[in-house]
């Protein structure tokens, strides 16, 4: 047995995922790389040669948060940002769910694939017919997904350009249900219909099926409207204008894509490494294929693989359902190494010893 | 046959044998002071049996000489400039004989990948989209809310854009060159790209420095002469300078503009005219929004508001822009 507290345990485990992991980090030495042992970023505009030497300063350091730049540069070290000299930039996509759980849960995470699905299979792959070899998914070890594009041509792109991107996906502009039919004196004239192309289609399948699924039946002409595309004045009686707005809320996020806008205009922010680890919460950042991420869980995935038990003391009485674990406040229990990891992270539990 | 001096960029200087006389650099002069002098962005035409290829070569080498002239003044006059060509291109383009041969000669230089797709509709009428590869799109998308990505319609890498809106982001795009390559022109100077002399960069600043001062000493904004003393605060002369520059403003900006005007007695008909420098300008529309102004007699915002809509340039020590007064 070797008595060891919080600190030490998670700078040993650190150290040792580091000194192990098969770190796949393209174009090293063009990119800046940020570290934290507080907080996400606390010392920036770091550059590393190869991957090598990369790997000897996490192993050196033992830092909780390892970030790096979505760009590239011929000076990535350098400061300011423009000294750094941009080259090109993924175009990345963060994709978060709010919850106030201090794990994500199934649920949540089942709402955060959805969202990646939704990013890649309509929006990446049939709206700008970027082919799926070209799209790498992370987990971002915490609430949610990276979506990394890594095209040449789109990585060529300027901020502005980006945030044409990001206004599409979100459907930002899109804030009121008139941009998609032309009412004139609450009687339709015209409007999207499913034989339309992309979004609009999108929009319009939505709008028919969530008629159906509401038994809206107020709303049978427009319905047929839709289907058909003939619209021949449809008159919406008292309310049904609020009405049809709310039905539209209630698709728009069904339809758009929850993301973090900044990430993906803002070419100077650093996102975290895939494959590091997230230090608040003591999981992987780890690389998905899409083929892998309907069946991903990150509570069998994204933890790091050490053999051996851990002696803890938990801080509260804690139940933790992802790892079936039901701890009582100020008892010992045994856990293995890497769930006490991801509880040490929390902090909810005192390491005691490491059971050799 | 395509005529290139209706698209003078898409030839290099070096291409042609020019000989660049002293009347083309006073030709130059002639028509820069108009443009920056007066309201001059609706763009004079030109039919092609009026231009021999004398005068077409000419009218290239102006283009260059031109743009060299701009690279030594401010980056306003460059949009200036670049919105006026790019007006012209799209005036020509809505006359040109052989608008195919114009598109693909315009659409190769700027790279921009598209389909022409014409579908014939039921009423035997035929609607052409043009597809553009939304990369290009997004390169190039002028900034007018209805050119956003997000409101139109994407699929399989293409964006569908009518005739209408295809010839506009040409419009676009014509812009984005002729200003880049003025920017391009400003960090060379001496090493340009077009191959130009030292001499004639040398004769190219003579004339800008000539300008600048025939033209700026002046306090003209858009061929609307205001009093030399007038007692305008640094954020209303901001907002001329850059109305002057054909900046577009925002809705705050124009309403700001608008309503201090109409305060210090300018009349109405001068207030629009300042604005038709605006690139998206509307005659109609901005009458009607200058005549709302007024008739809903708004008070002039004080400074703390002004500064609240990014509008503030200087630290004047008053309370309302209408208090400012020149020193003496």
């Amino acid at each position: 047995m070797q008595h060891i507290n919080n600190d030490q345990f998670i700078k040993s485990i650190i150290k040792n995922y580091y000194k192990k992991v098969d770190l796949h980090v393209s174009s090293v030495s063009q990119r800046e790389f940020g570290i934290g042992f507080f907080d996400k970023i606390e010392v920036r505009h770091l550059k590393f040669n190869d991957i090598r030497d990369l790997r000897d300063f996490l192993v050196e350091k033992k830092p909780r948060y390892v970030s790096y730049s979505s760009a590239l540069y011929s000076y990535p070290d350098l400061r300011p940002m423009e000294k750094k000299m941009l080259m090109s930039c993924e175009l990345t996509f963060d994709i978060d769910i709010n919850t106030n759980t201090v794990l994500i849960s199934h649920a949540e995470l089942s709402s955060a694939k959805e969202e990646v699905y939704k990013l890649i299979d309509d929006f990446l792959v049939s709206d700008f017919g970027i082919t799926k070899d070209k799209i790498l998914i992370n987990f971002s070890g915490n609430r949610g997904f990276h979506v990394h594009v890594i095209d040449d041509e789109i990585m060529r792109l300027d901020s502005e350009s980006r945030r044409h991107i990001t206004d599409y996906i979100t459907g930002k502009l899109f804030d009121k249900v008139d941009i998609f039919f032309e009412i004139n004196k609450n009687v339709i004239k015209n409007g999207i219909t499913c034989n339309d192309l992309g979004l609009r289609k999108r929009l319009s399948d939505a709008f028919v099926r969530e008629m159906h699924v509401q038994h809206l039946a107020d709303f049978s002409k427009l319905k047929e409207s839709l289907i058909s595309g003939k619209y021949e004045g449809i008159v919406l009686l008292k309310n049904q204008k609020q009405k049809l707005q709310k039905l539209y809320e209630s698709i728009r996020k069904k339809v758009f894509v929850n993301i973090d806008e900044k990430v993906s205009f803002d070419l100077t922010k650093l996102i975290r490494m895939p494959d590091s680890i997230h230090g608040s919460t003591g999981m992987i950042a780890k690389k998905i294929s899409y083929a892998d991420l309907d069946k991903f869980n990150p509570y069998e995935n994204a933890l790091v693989k050490f053999k051996g038990d851990v002696e803890v003391v938990s801080k509260s009485d804690l139940e933790v359902a992802e790892f079936e674990l039901n701890l009582k406040q100020k008892t010992r229990h045994t856990l293995p190494i890497k769930k006490a990891f991801v509880l040490a992270c929390l902090n909810l539990i005192d390491v005691q010893a490491i059971l050799i | 046959m395509l005529r290139y001096y209706k698209y003078p960029f898409l030839v290099k200087i070096s291409d042609l044998e020019i000989n660049i006389e002293d009347k083309l650099y006073e030709e130059v002069f002639t028509e820069l002071y108009k443009l920056f002098s007066s309201n001059q962005l609706k763009p004079v035409l030109l039919e092609d049996f009026e231009v021999s290829q004398a005068k077409e070569k000419d009218m290239i080498a102006k283009f260059a000489i031109s743009k060299l002239v701009l690279s030594f003044l401010d980056t306003g006059k460059w949009n200036k400039f670049s919105v006026y060509v790019s007006k012209r291109v799209k005036s020509y383009l809505s006359y040109e004989k052989d608008f195919e041969e114009a598109v693909t000669a315009l659409t190769s230089f700027f790279k921009i990948r598209y389909i022409k797709d014409v579908i014939r509709q039921a009423s035997s009428a035929q609607k052409t989209n043009y597809l553009v590869h939304y990369v290009d799109y997004i390169k190039y998308a002028p900034l007018e809310i209805e050119y956003a990505l997000g409101l139109k319609v994407v699929h399989n890498k293409n964006v569908y854009l009518n005739e209408h809106e295809f010839v506009r982001l040409l419009e676009a795009a014509t812009k984005k060159h002729v200003y880049d390559s003025i920017n391009l022109l400003h960090r060379l100077h001496t090493n340009n790209t077009e191959n130009l002399s030292e001499d004639l960069v040398k004769k190219a600043k003579e004339y800008a420095d000539r300008l600048k001062l025939d033209l700026f000493s002046k306090n003209t904004y858009n061929g609307v002469a205001f009093n030399q003393n007038m007692d305008y605060p640094p954020c209303v002369q901001k907002l001329l300078e850059r109305l002057s520059n054909s900046e577009n403003l925002n809705h705050n900006s124009r309403w700001y503009l608008a309503l201090f005007l109409l305060k210090k007695g300018v009349e109405d008909n001068k207030i629009v005219q300042l604005f038709s420098n605006a690139p998206d300008f509307n005659e109609q529309i901005t009458t009607y929004q200058v005549q709302f102004i007024k008739k809903k007699n708004y008070s002039v915002p004080n400074c703390e508001h002004i500064k609240s809509m990014s509008l503030c340039v200087a630290d004047c020590k008053i309370k309302n822009p209408l208090q400012y007064r020149k020193k003496k």
